[in-house]
C-alpha cells in the first residue's frame, strides 16, 4: 500500500491485490474486543466510580456497534476499491482515514488482550498463536501507511 | 521688612490650615481579601495515559493530537514521556472533563485512566 496523492484532506492509495486482501481479511476480524482496554480509575473511589465505568463500558460498546456497521459498508461498497493495472485506487478522506486507524487499532490491541497481553509478540509464533500474531502485523503496517500519509500531507 | 511680614502671615495661614484639615476621626482600614489558600481549591483529576507494549508510537502521537487539538510538537513530547517514562500526565480537568477525555482516548484503545489530583 503506497500512498500515489494527497491533497485538500483527500488521500488516494495504491493497493496490489495481495494487499486488498490482506486489508479486508483483517477488517473483517472487527469486532474482536468487548470491553475497556483499562478500568477508567486505577485509584479513585471504586463505588463512586462504578456507574462512571458503566458509561464508559455502554460507550465502547456503541462506538463499536457503530464501527461494525462502517466497516460492514465499507468493504460492501461498489467502487470503495477501484481496480486499476496493478491492483486498487482507495480514496479515503482525513476522516476516513482517522476511522480506519481506529479500527485496525481496535483489531490490533483487541487480538493482543486476547492473547493475555503479552510484553514480546515473538515467543507466540512458537506457541502457536502464528494467526493472531500476523494479524497484528498486519494491522500494524497498514497503521503505518496510513500515519506516514498523515504525517507526509501535515509537514 | 516686607519680607518678615509676608512670612509672618504665611506661617500663620499654614497653622490655621493645618488645623482645619485634620480629620476629626481616623480612617477605616480596608484589608483586602487573602487568595484562598492552594490546598482549599479543588484539586480535580488527573488523565494519565500509560505506556503498553501495543500501540505505535507514531498512532499515539495522532490520538493526542486529535483529542487534544495539539500542534505535533508538544504530542509527540507527551507519547515520547509515555514511552520513556511509563506514563504522561496530559491535563488535570474537573471530574466530569476528565471522564470525557478519558473516553475519546480509551475509543483509540490507549491506555488511559482518571485519577483524583493530590
Amino acid at each position: 500500500m503506497r500512498l500515489v496523492e494527497a491533497k485538500g484532506g483527500l488521500y488516494v492509495f495504491h493497493l496490489a491485490k495481495r494487499e486488498r486482501a490482506l486489508l479486508t481479511h483483517v477488517l473483517k476480524l472487527f469486532p474482536v474486543g468487548s470491553g475497556p482496554v483499562a478500568p477508567l480509575s486505577k485509584s479513585g473511589d471504586e463505588q463512586k466510580l462504578a456507574e462512571h465505568e458503566r458509561s464508559l463500558a455502554e460507550a465502547l460498546a456503541e462506538q463499536r456497534a457503530e464501527h461494525k456497521r462502517l466497516v460492514d459498508a465499507f468493504l460492501g461498497e461498489q467502487g470503495r476499491f477501484a481496480e486499476d493495472k496493478s491492483g486498487f485506487r482507495l480514496r479515503l478522506t482525513t476522516v476516513q482515514v482517522d476511522w480506519l486507524l481506529r479500527v485496525l487499532n481496535e483489531v490490533r490491541v483487541g487480538l493482543w488482550m486476547k492473547l493475555g497481553k503479552p510484553e514480546e509478540l515473538a515467543p507466540l509464533v512458537l506457541a502457536g498463536q502464528l494467526d493472531s500474531v500476523v494479524a497484528m502485523e498486519i494491522c500494524a503496517l497498514f497503521q503505518s501507511r496510513l500515519l506516514a500519509a498523515l504525517g507526509g500531507e501535515s509537514n | 521688612m516686607a519680607g518678615v511680614i509676608e512670612n509672618s502671615a504665611g506661617a500663620s495661614y499654614l497653622v490655621r490650615v493645618a488645623t482645619t484639615i485634620e480629620p476629626p476621626v481616623a480612617p477605616d482600614i480596608i484589608r483586602e481579601e487573602k487568595p484562598k489558600p492552594k490546598e482549599r481549591l479543588d484539586p480535580g483529576f488527573l488523565v494519565i495515559c500509560w505506556n503498553d507494549p501495543v500501540n505505535l508510537m507514531d498512532f499515539v502521537t495522532h490520538v493526542f493530537q486529535q483529542v487534544f487539538a495539539w500542534k505535533k510538537d508538544k504530542a509527540e513530547f507527551h507519547m515520547l514521556q509515555v514511552h520513556n517514562q511509563g506514563k504522561s500526565v496530559l491535563t488535570r480537568e474537573t471530574m466530569e472533563r476528565a471522564e470525557f477525555y478519558v473516553h475519546e482516548l480509551q475509543k483509540y484503545q490507549l491506555h488511559a485512566t482518571m485519577e483524583p489530583g493530590e
